[in-house]
């Protein structure tokens, strides 16, 4: 299993109901495609660097998941689909990964990096 | 004098690759901001002979910024204002 970081913009004039329903759709087509995913980070409304279809605005969101290659290739065809979508780039992280280990590991991360913090205040 | 030598040393700063020097700088296309200091005024890739950029670090760059443009983090170009001109006519 590959496991694969997709960023897509949504258009930012889209209510918070209907912002939620798009990121729970795009969420069950990996799931359904027996993919894992691994964290959902929402950037929020950005500045675009150019137009993308006449908005200079866009609700960036970025999803962090392990899958097949054809998962990635049916993402991609509903993100193209979707008029509330205006752009969208995958990038492939890891070559060959077990999802199992992965959410152990995100974890572990996150307790070092908690235990340095502390460490530097006590010699503070 | 024909060449003026001291304003050609000015622009000679960085000798050497920054992430070479420091391993926790990490190029990530995400990162705009980072990014953005290797581009030019106009959204160019600035060369590796003026970043001063090690060759394998200026080729993960290149993605990386490539990359930012796709997801519209970094421009292609700033001739955004021209094209807006055009549009009003």
């Amino acid at each position: 299993m590959k496991r694969y970081e997709t960023i897509y913009i949504v258009n930012p004039n889209l209510d918070a109901d209907s912002l939620k329903e798009v990121v729970a759709k795009f969420s069950d087509i990996i799931e359904k495609l027996k993919g894992y995913i691994v964290k959902i980070n929402e950037w929020g409304k950005k500045k675009l660097a150019y137009e993308v279809k006449r908005f200079d605005k866009g609700y960036y969101i970025l999803v962090d998941f392990c899958g097949l290659p054809g998962t990635v290739k049916e993402l991609e065809r509903n993100l193209k689909l979707d008029d509330r979508i205006l752009k969208y780039l995958t990038v492939k992280i890891d070559e060959d990964v077990d999802p199992g280990d992965l959410i152990g590991k995100e974890d572990e991360k996150e307790e070092r990096i908690e235990e340095s913090n502390d460490e530097s205040f006590e010699e503070e | 004098m024909p060449f003026d030598h001291k304003n050609k040393r000015i622009f000679i700063k960085h000798k050497t690759c920054r992430f070479c020097a420091d391993p926790s700088l990490k190029i990530d296309y995400k990162e705009s901001k980072t990014l953005a200091v290797f581009t030019t005024e106009r959204g160019k890739i600035i060369p590796r002979r003026i970043s001063g950029n090690c060759a394998r670090h200026q080729r993960m760059l290149a993605l990386a910024i490539k990359r930012a443009r796709n997801i519209a983090l970094l421009p292609f170009t700033t001739a955004k204002i021209r094209m807006k001109q055009y549009r009003e006519f």
